[in-house]
């Protein structure tokens, strides 16, 4: 026989249950203060601007910019024990040896990393460091200057602090690539491209490119390129440069960019009609298991069905009848972009007129990021 | 000039004169102190374990730094890192496939409590843990920090409507999964 509790109890049992939660603070809590980089990162387009105040230490605002980008790969998300010796100074210890390079030609290795591969000259010498976080991205530098360690740690009876910066001196003629990956929720190369960008396609897929205004080098580029089969994930490429010989270097970072192809290949979407409806087949009997409210969309065309609810909610304040039409292509990312659209036949309080999904759909059916919105007008 | 930050959603402008103010990181250290604790607890519930919630936490106070520059209003500053440090945790569910729940400390009130010999807090424990991300955390935003609909829905940038669905489902899925326990929720 069933026991009966009220509302009222219920809410009270869920709040008595997240209040017992018993969360005593660790120790190294407050820690991640003192570890904060050295300079919040600024946006790029002060960087000129702050870089003639603090001089050559503004270069760490680049890298920490691009650290920021890249899912703050430096910073180790926990705090390990106080380290047994304290050093404020850069670490100026070799890197450890970067992923094997093999030699492509006689004056190119290549670089064959975390699904992504490029030849670049092998004049250039490989610095990667290994840094533990839970959310950490590989980052690797590619240079003709040493690259010292990127984070120094230093320790008193009470805390140790770790400080992640850039720590490399540009000397006339010389250069610094620095690779990372990156991801920011909502994130897609084909839509959010910033202004003064320019659009390219590297390794058969969306990209582009920056000119960024550097603190202390005579001309900082960034690619920013597709990650395969990832909307929200990308892989950068900064390169700093100080003169002479700024063209010879764009010169081998273009060739560089031209070799771009990623590991394993991305496979192109099939053409033609009847693979999209197989795919929007695919993702619909997928969106149905989710919510029986996805069975409004047909791929035969419009459909008008009464419903009381949006897929992803919230409930409509009446049932009223929607009409669902959809839409899907191939996007240049090699995903299919489906687009969705419930339009409710009178304005409702909780919905308005309706919303529009954007379900990604990935070369096998099944379903990528979806991303809703109020209904486009 | 108007900055969108696309992992919050949140609606920033360009800093002013405070740019380059050496104070910065000791007004950071002094804001972001003072909501660690909150931050953590938040985190804990969010994501049902210690060890995750410390890195979250880390996460924010990292991605918020990044930032700092751009926070328009200073006095903002706590819902402003809550609102990242949910995104965080959003995120972290978003790429879970199961949920790990810290075991709680002893119960002692079971003994004393006529309406609850255990089996009621286990179901809800359970429906909890089975809640998905999004319900998580209107959840716990609603029952844990009090918030009210539309605070939750400013927080989460969506609107009340959705919430109110959210906070819905996982209602109807709480009692779902107590009416296994044997417990009925009345109307």
């Amino acid at each position: 026989m069933s026991r009966r509790i009220t509302q009222d109890d219920l809410d009270a049992e869920i709040r008595s249950h997240l209040a017992d939660v018993r969360t005593p603070e660790p120790a190294s809590l407050g820690e991640v203060l003192h570890r904060l980089p050295e300079r919040a990162a600024a946006p790029r387009r002060w960087s000129l601007a702050i870089s003639a105040l603090v001089g050559f230490a503004a270069l760490a605002v680049v890298l920490i910019a691009v650290v920021a980008i890249a899912g703050l790969p430096f910073i180790g998300s926990r705090l390990g024990p106080a380290a047994p010796a304290a050093s404020s100074s850069p670490s100026v210890t070799a890197a450890t040896p970067g992923p094997p390079a093999s030699a492509a030609a006689a004056d190119l290795l290549t670089f064959d990393e975390n699904g992504l591969a490029f030849a670049y000259p092998a004049a250039w010498r490989e610095f990667h460091y290994a840094v533990t976080s839970s959310f950490s991205s590989q980052i690797t530098f590619l240079a003709t200057v040493d690259v010292p360690e990127p984070c120094t740690t230093t320790s008193n009876a009470s805390f140790t602090t770790t400080q992640c910066a850039n720590r490399y001196q540009l000397t006339p003629g010389t250069l610094v690539v620095g690779i990372l990956g990156g991801a920011f929720p909502g994130f897609d190369m084909t839509t959010g491209r910033p202004a003064g960008s320019t659009a390219l396609t590297v390794g058969g897929l969306p990209a582009y490119l920056e000119t960024v205004s550097p603190p202390a080098a005579d001309l900082d580029l960034r690619w920013t390129i597709s990650r395969p089969g990832m909307v929200d994930n990308f892989y950068t490429i900064d390169a700093q440069m100080r003169g002479p010989g700024i063209e010879a270097m764009r010169a081998q970072l273009e060739a560089l960019i031209a070799s771009v192809r990623y590991d394993p290949p991305v496979v192109p979407l099939p053409t033609g009609s009847a693979a999209a409806l197989a795919a929007a087949q695919s993702a619909l009997a997928a969106l149905v298991k989710d919510s029986p409210v996805w069975g409004c969309f047909s791929l035969s065309g419009p459909q008008t069905v009464r419903i009381d609810s949006m897929p992803d909610g919230p409930p409509l304040a009446h049932p009223q009848l929607a009409t669902c039409t959809m839409k899907i292509e191939a996007s240049p990312l090699q995903l299919w972009r489906m687009s969705l659209s419930m339009r409710l036949s009178t304005p409702d309080p909780n919905v308005g007129t309706g919303e529009t999904t954007i379900q990604w759909i990935n070369p096998d059916g099944s379903l990528g990021a979806r991303i809703g919105g109020p209904l486009a007008p | 000039l108007v900055i969108v930050i696309p992992d919050d959603g949140e609606v920033l402008t360009p800093p002013a004169e405070h740019a380059v103010d050496e104070d910065r990181r000791a007004v950071f250290g002094r804001l972001a102190g003072a909501e660690l604790g909150a931050s953590y607890q938040l985190a804990t519930r969010l994501l049902g374990n210690r060890g995750d919630a410390e890195d979250a936490v880390n996460e924010a106070i990292l991605r918020a730094w990044e930032s700092f520059d751009r926070l328009r209003d200073r006095g903002a500053f706590r819902p402003w890192l809550t609102r990242i440090v949910v995104n965080v945790c959003r995120n972290d569910l978003r790429h879970r496939r199961v949920l790990q729940i810290d075991p709680l400390g002893d119960d002692d009130r079971t003994a004393a409590d006529p309406i609850n010999d255990g089996s009621l807090r286990d179901g809800v424990a359970r429906a909890l843990r089975r809640l998905g991300p999004e319900q998580r955390v209107v959840v716990v935003l609603r029952y844990w920090n009090d918030l009210r609909v539309d605070d939750i829905a400013r927080l989460l940038g969506v609107p009340s409507g959705t919430v109110k669905w959210r906070l819905h489902a996982a209602n109807r899925r709480i009692k779902a999964e107590l009416s296994r326990s044997g417990w009925e929720v009345e109307r």
